[in-house]
């Protein structure tokens, strides 16, 4: 039996307050810290939503976006700095922000279709 | 023949509109800025660095020495650091696998009586899922006493499972062929505290006896050595968002499991 949970360390400790069994298998359990995601993680994860992008919208982002391009992406949008889109995702590809803040794929869409100065370079 | 340039997929094909409908709701999902509730192995990444989710993913999770029965493993991680898409990233995996598990996923953020152990068990129970995606612990115990042509086999079985009595008295109570006898025996199961006290002398009950919470552990372990009999893995149960409201500890968060 395998059972995962999520939460705060607060509420399971005052749900479990009441069975030691169940605390002191809490405490000594083996940890594991869930590391920031690093640019090559998100550049994978641009690739992997642009294949799902593609097939919605049938649009061909890929042949537009290339593998490099996203690499150049990423990396163009964590120097640039400030504001918006990119302030978040510059804060995501540095691992700051929460992965399941995905509000940068809203921009994505408006990004490929009307590229702006930042994604002019790009997506050319 | 046409495919699709993003999936490859033949145009027309049933496969293809399935595939572009979990698509489609990963979008949709994504945008609300939620974890969809399938297909997060097509965009999950980063994740496979971490040594025990790799091998939750690349192995089995029954396999892994860390998962041994009555072990407990965190997952920590920051507000968003993808514990709720890994969660459903294991859920999907226990599927997939040889052997998958029968499954129960509950969100505790949909629920308002946090704090109740017995509200927890209640929702585990309500959420149970056969690994084809059939949800229902009706269907769940007709799966178990399909097994068997008559009560007698049921019960010789049951007994060489060293299951505890009053899980193996319910399940032939339920075996039983008569309806309200059942309806009873799922009330009791599920812990709902408005079952009707004059219908529990049916499955050999006093009135007003509910489920306690130190009973609740003795039934959990009965629907795992179950879930093994309908020829899976176990039961593997993910509790996800038991965050307090009113805490507001948005900013350390804890996966464990067990």
């Amino acid at each position: 039996m395998v059972i995962a949970i999520g939460g705060t360390a607060d509420l399971w400790a005052r749900l479990i307050d009441k069975d030691q069994a169940f605390k002191q298998r809490l405490n000594s359990a083996v940890k594991e810290e869930l590391i920031p995601l690093t640019s090559d993680d998100y550049i994978d994860l641009f690739q992997k939503l642009i294949k799902i992008w593609d097939c919605v919208f049938q649009r061909d982002i890929k042949n537009r976006v290339k593998i490099d391009d996203v690499s150049k992406w990423v990396k163009l949008i964590e120097s640039a700095g400030g504001g918006g889109f990119i302030h978040i995702t510059v804060r995501q590809a540095l691992g700051d922000l929460p992965t399941t803040d995905t509000s940068f794929l809203r921009k994505l869409d408006y990004l490929v279709d009307s590229p702006n100065e930042l994604g002019k370079d790009v997506f050319q | 023949m046409v495919n699709c340039y993003g999936c490859g997929l033949e145009v027309g094909s049933v496969e293809l509109e399935n595939e572009h409908n979990i698509r489609r709701e990963i979008v949709m999902a994504l945008r609300a800025n939620v974890a969809p509730d399938k297909g997060v192995n097509r965009y999950f990444a980063g994740r496979h660095r971490h040594s025990l989710i790799k091998k939750m993913i690349e192995t089995h999770i029954s396999d892994i020495k860390d998962l041994s029965i009555g072990s407990m493993i965190y997952l920590l991680g920051q507000y968003g650091s993808g514990k709720t898409t890994t969660l459903k990233m294991l859920r999907e995996k226990s599927c997939e696998l040889p052997g998958s598990f029968v499954y129960s996923y509950i969100n505790l953020r949909e629920f308002s009586q946090l704090g109740d152990n017995s509200y927890i068990y209640q929702n585990i129970i309500r959420n149970i899922t056969l690994p084809d995606g059939t949800r229902g612990i009706i269907k769940f115990l007709d799966k178990v006493v399909s097994l068997y042509p008559s009560k007698a086999q049921l019960r010789s079985e049951l007994n060489n499972l060293n299951i505890d009595n009053r899980v193996t008295n319910l399940i032939l109570h339920y075996s039983d062929n008569n309806d309200l006898k059942k309806n009873v025996v799922i009330e009791w199961l599920s812990g709902n505290p408005e079952i009707i006290a004059t219908d529990l002398h049916l499955i050999g009950k006093k009135g007003f006896q509910r489920i306690r919470d130190d009973e609740i552990e003795i039934y959990i372990a009965g629907l795992n050595i179950l879930s093994k009999m309908i020829g899976t893995r176990g039961l593997f149960i993910l509790i996800d968002e038991a965050v307090d409201p009113k805490a507001q500890l948005k900013d350390y968060e804890t996966d464990a499991i067990w």
